[in-house]
């Protein structure tokens, strides 16, 4: 039985309502945990005081200018790779999928690293007009053209065939993971730095600036997914059934490919390949509270973000002064529990 | 108000499969399309429910052209229940059958709905069991189930609905084959139209007011099953010798072995 | 860790607090607190004596041994920001190359001071580097001695080394993976300092750092092996340097003709650059074709 079922409360919508009501406090509660604590000593409760009489010092800045951009950074790159994976789960009808394991962070990857290398060759127009988001820009690119050949190759005779599915993913991971191979190689000193920085992974933001776009670019098409709670759930009867059902599967179908696109491609541009979160958060959500995509999507986006924030919080503070990568942390905490998580399930104890 | 189909031709992955299909489905009664397979009886049932497009002849549903519908208005006028369906989570058969609550009932009726649907199909018992656990034959009738919840959720409308089955009573042992045939049969009395393939020539004859006999994508007969249900009309279109004879009012039909 | 770095954050402020009352010192009324990232820029704080003012470095900065000492704010290409300012410097002084990008831009929105000192791969560009230092730490004079110093040294080697005519050739190994050797071409650091000391790089077909097969490496038969001591303390010294499989056939390591150097003091361009160049031609050359000119330069 999972938590859901043994909440006190009659109704599905109102189970629903207190368990994302829940999740989001525990946001909250994870942000202003993650707030608290850095490299750099601060009491909060005085910062905020500060802040808010306008008698800003050095804790003030560090907090308002380096860390609480980082954390918010941190919840939107969390929901979007939660709320995506939800989604691809669904979609692909296989629980293992995530969007590192069909290519869209590798597409990203090697949208983003081209542009490192060649774009001031090939297009220094484009470059000098897009400036700061011509990378994450070319990395959205890379994601969406990693997903939709994915896709396509996966269809056979309009249904989704999972095994071709996996296999098309491996290839293009492949073929995009080579390409960034050769990009590092004709890569000069200074690019390759830039690179390398990019590939490990890193909540790293400088100031709001950028910020603004990010948040659009990922909680529009999570917000949208959301609310697509009930279709994905007829969607997982079956394309043919799902239709009969009142989806409009075509559509549905492409949200969630454009939505996942969008969102993972913006968080990864601008993080670096982040893997993991996407694939175990939808478990942990199914695991409270059953499989309805109702809760399950929402949730995962909720819970992406709590887990981030804490992951960076641990990045950022574990081996004061260095800044971990945070896929490290991800890899070195999530891998284990999962693990745990699998077997629990295997044993019944779960 | 019916679903006419009009010289219709059309087929699947670029195979023709039906010919110049002309017919028409009444509400209010039930129409059992059999005939040998590969008959095409899957692809005329997806014709008429506005599965797929046809690529000669039109498909119309109360006047309307089929595939010009809305799917949530389409949801509305047709159900489909189909042999199985497929779940890599574990949805309890609640939840399942609560897919095929429409999305305009409130969140306050939808529980009543499904309780409803769970008890017209005798489920009630299978209410909290997770799919995955459940045989072939437990998975049909938890489709049916969801395919009277959503009849149930348009309950409200005026214009005529159908109902299509698609080898309902496949998996299933006698008890819950006479269930839903009867249930078939009830909506039917309900105003309905109801269209069900059957393999079993003997459930059509009894469960059927009309049959659509299929053979090479053609309808080879129509007509109720006094005039279908005849040993030189099946044994040329499925090629076996059979004997039909009567039996407590109805039609039955046996194929004869040996020699 | 917190204890330790406070006092010693004590103990810097007030040497600080002494060096403001000493005559051309900062006048400045608030203490100067220096954050050094790049091995050589923190090197030549020592060297110009102003060690007092670092409040921390980054984990590049090895020499003299009391850097290794300071507060570690990260690799240099890799800075924590709220490392940095936790340390609170009113000035950082980065080696150019030093990041990430969005680290820098965030100190900077934050208002720290941030300056940026050239790389060099010249004689003249340290020169540059030592004046540009001491410009902003205040030690004017001091700058101007070492630059001196340092021209002499470089003045009196580069003649040593010019007589020199035979000019042998040199493989560098920055590191071994899979078999194949990843190393250094034109326009590298690498290049600077083997010219400076009258030798030759095996290959110069290429730019920066690459990988280059076993079979190349054959070919291209160098008459010397060289990498820096970091990297052959990993591989296991020297010896089993020339051991290795990629190696093991060229005359150079059968000869034992390896040579591994301090990675700061070979390419950090900084003060003892004269000094690397001294240790290397006497390696390449022979100790009869280049004696011992002068002895290392030390701080203070």
């Amino acid at each position: 039985m999972s938590i859901a079922e043994r909440l006190p409360v009659r109704s599905g919508a109102g189970k629903r309502a207190v368990l994302l009501g829940s999740l989001f406090a525990l946001m909250i509660v994870a942000g202003m945990t993650a707030l608290s604590f850095g490299a750099y000593p601060v009491n909060l409760a005085q910062v905020i005081h500060s802040l808010l009489t306008g008698d800003v010092d050095r804790a003030g800045l560090v907090i308002a200018q380096v860390r609480l951009p980082r954390i918010v950074f941190g919840l939107l790159v969390g929901a979007a790779l939660g709320g995506s994976g939800a989604a691809l789960q669904v979609m692909f009808r296989n629980p293992l999928a995530d969007p590192g394991l069909i290519g869209i962070s590798s597409g990203a990857a090697f949208g983003a690293v081209a542009t490192i290398v060649v774009g001031g060759a090939l297009a220094p127009g484009f470059m000098a007009w897009a400036s700061y988001y011509a990378v994450p820009a070319m990395a959205f690119v890379g994601a969406t053209a990693a997903t939709v050949l994915i896709v396509a190759i996966g269809q056979v005779n309009g249904r989704v065939d999972v095994a071709l599915m996996l296999l098309a993913g491996i290839a293009i991971n492949a073929i995009a993971q080579s390409g960034v191979g050769a990009m590092m190689f004709i890569a000069d000193d200074q690019q390759l730095r830039t690179l390398t920085f990019w590939t490990l992974g890193s909540l790293a933001i400088a100031g709001w600036d950028a910020l603004p776009v990010i948040a659009c670019a990922i909680l529009l098409p999570v917000g949208l997914l959301a609310v697509k709670g009930a279709s994905l759930n007829r969607l997982l009867l079956g394309d043919v059934e799902a239709a009969h059902l009142g989806v409009d599967v075509r559509r549905l179908k492409r949200l969630v490919v454009l939505s996942v696109a969008l969102s993972v491609g913006t968080a990864v541009s601008f993080a670096g390949a982040i893997g993991f979160v996407g694939l175990v958060v939808p478990h942990l959500l199914r695991l409270l509270a059953g499989p309805d995509n109702r809760i399950v999507v929402p949730g995962s986006i909720l819970g992406g973000a709590v887990v981030m924030v804490l992951a960076d919080l641990v990045a950022r503070t574990v081996a004061i002064p260095e800044d971990i990568p945070i896929g490290l942390v991800l890899g070195a905490v999530g891998g284990p529990f999962f693990l745990w998580l699998l077997l629990a399930r295997k044993w019944r104890v779960l | 108000m019916t679903i006419s189909l009009r010289q219709v031709c059309a087929g699947l992955s670029g195979k023709r499969v039906l010919h110049d299909i002309d017919l028409t489905i009444l509400p209010g009664q039930v129409t059992a399309l059999v005939g040998p397979n590969g008959a095409g009886k899957s692809t005329l049932l997806g014709a008429m429910a506005g599965d797929l497009a046809v690529e000669r002849g039109d498909v119309a549903l109360n006047g309307r052209n089929i595939r010009s519908i809305m799917p949530r208005e389409r949801a509305l006028l047709r159900t489909v229940m189909r042999q199985s369906f497929d779940i890599s989570f574990a949805f309890r058969v609640r939840d399942i059958v609560e897919m095929g609550v429409l999305d305009h009932v409130p969140e306050r009726q939808r529980p009543f709905l499904v309780d409803r649907a769970l008890q017209e199909t005798d489920m009630t018992a299978f209410r909290d069991r997770p799919v995955t656990r459940l045989s072939g034959g437990e998975r049909q009738r938890v489709s049916f189930a969801r395919a009277v919840a959503q009849i149930r959720s348009s309950d409200h409308l005026d214009c005529a609905r159908y109902l299509f089955l698609d080898e309902p009573t496949a998996s299933l042992d006698m008890a819950y084959q006479a269930l839903i045939l009867n249930q078939a049969r009830s909506f039917a009395e309900q105003g309905l139209g109801v269209v069900v393939v059957l393999h079993d020539l003997n459930l059509a004859s009894a469960v059927a007011d009309r049959i659509l006999l299929l053979g090479g994508g053609r309808v080879l007969a129509d007509g109720g099953p006094a005039e279908v249900v005849r040993e030189d009309v099946l044994g040329s279109v499925f090629g076996a010798p059979v004997s039909v004879f009567d039996s407590g009012g109805r039609r039955h039909v046996a194929v004869r072995l040996g020699g | 860790m917190d204890i330790d770095r406070f006092s010693r954050r004590g103990v810097l402020a007030g040497l600080a607090a002494t060096a403001a009352l000493l005559p051309g010192a900062s006048m400045a009324v608030q203490q100067t607190r220096i954050v050094s990232v790049g091995g050589s820029i923190t090197e030549t704080i020592y060297f110009l004596g102003r060690q007092n003012l670092l409040v921390g470095s980054d984990t590049t900065s090895s020499y003299p041994d009391a850097a290794k000492e300071l507060p570690k704010v990260g690799y240099m290409r890799n800075l924590s920001v709220e490392g940095v300012l936790s340390l609170e410097p009113t000035m950082l002084l980065l080696e150019e190359g030093s990041g990430p990008p969005v680290a820098l831009d965030s100190l900077r929105s934050v208002g720290l001071r941030i300056e940026q000192i050239a790389d060099a791969m010249t004689i003249q560009g340290v020169l540059d580097k030592i004046q540009h230092v001491a410009a902003l730490v205040d030690a004017g004079p001091e700058g101007e001695a070492l630059a001196r110093s340092v021209r002499l040294r470089a003045q009196a080697i580069g003649k040593t080394v010019g007589r020199v005519k035979r000019r042998p050739t040199v493989l560098f190994l920055f590191d071994v993976k899979d078999g194949a050797l990843l190393t250094a071409g034109r326009n590298t650091a690498v290049e600077a300092i083997v010219g400076l000391s009258g030798g030759k790089l095996v290959f110069d077909e290429f730019e920066g750092f690459r990988p280059v097969t076993a079979e190349a490496v054959q070919h291209a038969d160098p008459d010397f092996i060289l990498l820096m001591r970091h990297v052959s303390d990993r591989l296991g010294g020297a010896e089993a340097v020339a051991g290795l499989p990629v190696l093991s056939h060229l005359r150079a390591a059968r000869d034992q003709r390896v040579v591994d150097v301090d990675g700061l003091l070979l390419l950090g361009f900084g003060p003892r650059t004269p000094d690397a160049v001294q240790t290397l031609a006497r390696r390449l050359h022979g100790e009869e074709a280049v004696p011992a000119l002068f002895e290392p330069l030390l701080p203070g």
